[in-house]
């Protein structure tokens, strides 16, 4: 799933962004590498047992288990 | 003499001010002295604080000779990471957008620490809004081979500690910041459970993953400074409600029929030859002072990589798109593309990546019921040179096993276990339950008390 570098020129102006080509280029090698090993280990969109997603801070007294 | 001094731990300059047998003005004066002596190769200070500091030591040293002495922490020194908020001493987080910028107030951990009598030393040096780039102050560099880094981000803490620049610092930690440079420098560092210590007014970088925490020489010295920083903050409101141990109590209670758990995955596999023997034989010496070692499956541990930096990425964008829109062209090239990249993944990349950390957590949780603390190599390698560093294609990946305890929360700490051929310190990890710092601290502790690396400092003398 390769990132176009239009698309990325547009957002970054969609988002106010002072980005040169130079930057959006290492930011579209670094997005594309991120996503293929997330890909990679997580190669479909959702199972059916998933928990719940978000962070939760830990609250739990180890004292308690 | 003045490097017997500086190299005391904190515990015994405490005791040595407690007993009227030094003044807090020499202490300072001692360190001040190293930091105008040493500071200019090394670069672990970004602003040194020389008349308050004085000025503060003689303060208490009247207040303590007068009976008012604070507590323990009274008329010492402390050195803060240059992206905690100092109330009139200028902050710049080592970025061009934050030259001028002097604080109105203390972070909450700063000023906890300066309550209880902690005298101001010096910001100490970090990458660029703890993230990226170098290029206003300076590299820090290790003290054991200055040609080497000497990790980030908080690199200029740890350099600092074992150079005898400092005698306790404190640092932030995101997703190894904290404890990488520690293990590179071959001192004690220390991640709490997160929501343990307060970050407001540390200028932050991903509200879920960024955590503030104590770095000292000793193990004993970060529980006694850990003291002062933890506690319920209403101002932070990732801050815990729990309430906070003394966690120098119990301290030397020893480790045996303790279960430590020993990952199969992920943390002993690609390691530098000489890590792996050093931390075998500090798990060999775990075993020996009585603790009991279990392998415990952590398939998952391969997989957070990238889910943890993708989270980082989105929150630090969502945190610094104002000002990069300002002035993007005021970031350092390597932290404007690190925190622009947060912008555009998608909301099905960050679902998904926020799904793998939900499951890490589970894991942990569960591995954690069976054991009561995981032992690991902080790092799969020894420092490298300033060069790979800065180098266009970056760094090695020196979160590898650090960031995994940001992700899920978990306290973890690091502390030297050995040093290799080449004279470089090799870091060993202790992770725990939520809040179980207490334990982690007396673990390390026991690891401390039967070896000697806590001991060795490097030669700055020679070196500079």
């Amino acid at each position: 799933m390769s990132v176009q570098l239009d698309w990325l020129r547009a957002e970054a102006a969609r988002l106010g962004l002072a980005l040169d080509d130079d930057d959006l280029i290492a930011i579209r090698d670094a997005v594309e590498k991120t996503r293929a090993a997330l890909m990679a280990v997580r190669p479909d969109s959702s199972r059916w047992d998933d928990p719940a997603v978000g962070f939760l801070p830990l609250l739990r007294d180890p004292a308690s288990s | 003499m003045d490097a017997d001094l500086a190299f005391l731990p904190l515990t015994a300059l405490s005791a040595m001010v407690g007993g009227g047998e030094i003044s807090p003005v020499e202490i300072v004066e001692t360190f001040l002295e190293r930091i105008e002596r040493h500071d200019r190769d090394l670069r672990c200070y970004i602003t040194v604080c020389r008349e308050t500091a004085i000025a503060a030591a003689r303060q208490a040293e009247r207040d303590i000779a007068g009976g008012r002495r604070r507590g323990p922490l009274h008329g010492l020194p402390i050195a803060h990471k240059d992206i905690s908020l100092t109330k009139g001493v200028r902050t710049t987080a080592h970025s061009r957008t934050l030259l001028d910028f002097v604080p109105e107030y203390d972070a909450t951990h700063v000023r906890r620490l300066a309550d209880a009598g902690m005298i101001l030393l010096g910001k100490t040096n970090t990458t660029e809004f703890a993230c990226g780039a170098l290029d206003v102050f300076g590299v820090h560099r290790n003290p054991w081979d200055p040609t080497r880094y000497a990790g980030g981000s908080s690199g200029g803490s740890a350099s600092a500690l074992a150079a005898g620049l400092a005698v306790v610092a404190t640092g932030s930690d995101t997703g190894g910041s904290i404890r990488v440079p520690a293990s590179f420098c071959g001192i004690v560092g220390v991640k709490p459970t997160f929501g343990r210590v307060s970050r407001y007014g540390v200028i932050p970088l991903s509200w879920s993953m960024d955590h503030v925490g104590p770095m000292g020489r000793t193990t004993a010295d970060c529980a006694l400074l850990l003291n002062a920083m933890a506690g319920h903050d209403p101002i932070d409101p990732a801050s815990s409600p729990l309430p906070v141990p003394d966690f120098t109590k119990g301290i030397d209670l020893g480790i045996k029929g303790l279960v430590l758990g020993v990952p199969r995955q992920h943390f002993f596999e690609g390691l530098d030859p000489q890590v792996d023997e050093r931390v075998r034989a500090a798990l060999r010496q775990l075993e020996a002072l009585g603790a009991i070692l279990e392998p415990v499956d952590l398939p998952r541990a391969r997989d957070v990589a990238a889910a943890q930096s993708l989270v980082v990425m989105v929150e630090a964008f969502g945190q610094h798109a104002g000002a990069l829109r300002r002035h993007a062209a005021s970031y350092g090239v390597r932290t404007r593309r690190r925190i622009a990249s947060g912008a555009f993944y998608t909301t099905a990349d960050y679902q998904a990546a926020e799904k793998i950390r939900t499951l890490w957590g589970r894991d942990l949780e569960s591995a954690l019921r069976r054991v009561t603390a995981l032992v690991t190599p902080t790092l799969p390698f020894p420092a490298f040179p300033v060069e790979v560093q800065l180098s266009e294609s970056g760094p090695p990946d020196t979160a590898w096993g650090t960031r995994h305890f940001n992700f899920s929360g978990h306290p973890a700490l690091t502390l030297p276990c050995g040093m290799t051929t080449g004279g470089l310190p090799v870091g060993l990890q202790l992770a725990g339950r939520p809040f179980d710092e207490a334990t982690l601290f007396r673990v390390a502790h026991a690891y401390e008390q039967a070896t000697p690396w806590h001991t060795h400092h490097p030669s700055v003398e020679v070196a500079t």
